[in-house]
């Protein structure tokens, strides 16, 4: 009696947690779709596929020009390798950071359905997280493109002999985990923040676009920088990809760890984001609406 | 009172003379422009920590690039242009989101509809909001020049405070003309607005050359872009901060030229587009049409 007793109570705690897995899975595909929708759907395919190459091809050429008009070099060196594959990924963080962070603002005062978001039955953090996949497709296409376009185009020596898809698929899908942590930590700023707030996840992005090593080997930063740089995912998630990529390690701190170290790091760094991440987004989700400013609209 | 007669605005006499009309109308719009100014300008000191982020944060990705020219080796004078690029992309920022969408924002959060609703001219707002947002952006730009500057050692060495000071002020008065003209185009559209002005962003920076001389990008194509304020601007500003270094593509005196012609011709648009665009989106409907 006892034991089926048991049974009945696992079972029915079970199909709970299965039911609110589903339910979960649902907000997250409705909210990812409903992400697609918004970014694409204001104008013809064809259209939106330039829109979403150009940003991001014009960004890279700003960083050959950079390049070329200093060194006259040939696009094929190490140096310039480092630096087009690492900015080309780094988009990623940018993305999907500022992406996440301005549906707050978006769906508060442009969209002003924030507050139905929030009374409704789903929750808010999943629904994000769906919006974020959006940006993550957007962004996987435009950097697929990038790639492709720097290898061909420039002779960005991407190989397929040298490269490891493994540690690639391992390192690349750590990172991206490290990106929601970063974007849930400033959808919770922009929760508590004006409309203006939109530049602030643009700011942390540039702090990370400095210190991660993204463009240049971390060893000629200031000493005090390249110690917040060894404490950043984003230094280990780059630098990785670099190495799954191209085969070769960027910098003397970076070479000295090994493939199996800078994973240990990474994984680290990433729990790390996404606890912080979580956890401050939960913190402005009780702030804002102890304040109500769920339903705020703010001008300049 | 007699009817008719508007002492708020000086008028004492029965019939008003059509001087007194002009008079009321300058008046009146003036104030107009001083009002959307100010929201500009107060929001940005009743909020100090915005000031804080809008002043420091950028300029991490203003040290990023500083360091891309440092890993290659480059000239000291690299560092300069990224620092003054740093500082002149907060420019181009504020015209694309803070005045050419900002008609659409507007209509979004209904203010448009009260703008065309009050006596004033459209274009008045649209001055305010230059002004206010020039202000606005000054503090970040020339924060992002100082700092920079300090950080990273670098020197500027100017020897025609005038005409840099022109060539300053005329870039700022084309740009902000370009922004105003993109605000009368943008008042037609929807969600398209914003992801222009997205799509303007990085590749505004590559032609304007914000981090490199416009020259690197060749005579042609330097020629080419110079229809945007911020290329020609760009340009004439880092030529007279580095004179005789030869980083400028046409001589000074012709940018200032294209500069004056430049803004003359954006505030000609602006005010043509903003009367042709008006009459469209009220012949469509569209200037109250939101969430589309």
């Amino acid at each position: 009696m006892a034991v089926a007793s048991a049974m009945a109570t696992m079972t029915a705690v079970l199909t709970a947690a299965m039911a609110k897995i589903k339910g979960n899975w649902r907000v997250l595909q409705l909210s990812a779709w409903l992400g697609w929708q918004l970014e694409s759907n204001w104008t013809d395919p064809l259209l939106f596929l330039g829109y979403i190459f150009v940003k991001p091809v014009a960004s890279s050429l700003i960083l050959l020009v950079m390049y070329l008009v200093v060194t006259r070099g040939d696009t094929t060196a190490p140096a310039f390798a480092g630096m087009y594959v690492g900015n080309a990924f780094f988009a990623f963080v940018g993305q999907v950071m500022f992406g996440v962070s301005w549906v707050i603002a978006e769906d508060r005062e442009h969209f002003a359905t924030l507050k139905y978001v929030y009374i409704s039955r789903i929750r808010l953090f999943w629904y994000l997280l769906g919006r974020a996949g959006a940006k993550f497709v957007i962004t996987s296409i435009s950097t697929a493109v990038l790639l492709l376009f720097g290898r061909y185009a420039l002779g960005v020596p991407l190989h397929l002999t040298g490269f490891r898809p493994l540690y690639f698929g391992v390192v690349f899908g750590l990172g991206i985990v490290g990106c929601v942590g970063a974007s849930l930590f400033m959808a919770g700023i922009m929760l508590v923040a004006a409309r203006n707030g939109g530049g602030y996840a643009e700011g942390l992005a540039g702090l990370f676009y400095l210190a991660s090593g993204a463009l240049f080997p971390i060893d000629i930063l200031p000493r005090w920088l390249q110690g917040a740089s060894l404490a950043l995912p984003f230094t280990y998630w780059i630098e990785g990809l670099k190495r799954a990529l191209l085969g070769t390690a960027t910098g003397a701190r970076l070479s000295a760890l090994g493939d199996t170290g800078l994973l240990w790091r990474l994984a680290l760094g990433t729990a790390a984001a996404i606890i912080v991440g979580a956890g401050a987004f939960r913190l402005a989700e009780h702030v804002a609406r102890r304040r109500g400013l769920l339903d705020m609209q703010t001008q300049s | 009172m007699i009817a008719g007669t508007d002492t708020r605005k000086g008028g004492n006499a029965p019939h008003r003379t059509g001087n007194s009309r002009l008079l009321g109308s300058l008046e009146l719009n003036l104030r107009a422009m001083r009002a959307r100014a100010y929201v500009r300008v107060v929001g940005v000191n009743r909020e100090l920590s915005w000031l804080f982020f809008d002043i420091f944060l950028p300029l991490f990705g203003v040290a990023a690039y500083v360091y891309v020219y440092r890993s290659l080796d480059a000239p000291p004078a690299y560092a300069g242009f990224v620092i003054l690029g740093g500082a002149m992309t907060a420019y181009w920022l504020n015209v694309l989101w803070a005045m050419a969408s900002q008609f659409y924002w507007d209509k979004e959060t209904g203010n448009l509809e009260v703008f065309y609703l009050s006596p004033m001219s459209p274009m008045a707002v649209l001055f305010g909001m230059s002004v206010g947002g020039l202000i606005q952006t000054s503090l970040r730009a020339f924060t992002t020049m100082i700092l920079g500057s300090w950080l990273f050692g670098v020197h500027f060495q100017v020897e025609s405070p005038g005409a840099l000071a022109a060539a300053f002020l005329l870039t700022m008065a084309a740009l902000y003309g370009l922004g105003m003209a993109l605000a009368s185009f943008y008042l037609m559209y929807g969600r398209e607005a914003w992801h222009i002005s997205n799509l303007l962003q990085e590749p505004v920076y590559l032609v304007a050359g914000l981090q490199f001389p416009i020259k690197a990008l060749g005579m042609t194509v330097a020629l080419t872009v110079s229809f945007l304020p911020l290329t020609v601007g760009m340009d004439a500003v880092r030529q007279l901060l580095y004179p005789g270094a030869g980083f400028g593509y046409l001589p000074v005196a012709v940018e200032i030229g294209i500069l004056v012609l430049l803004s003359g011709i954006f505030l000609t648009l602006a005010q043509v587009g903003l009367r042709w665009m008006e009459r469209a989106a009220k012949r469509e409907g569209r200037l109250t049409l939101r969430w589309q």
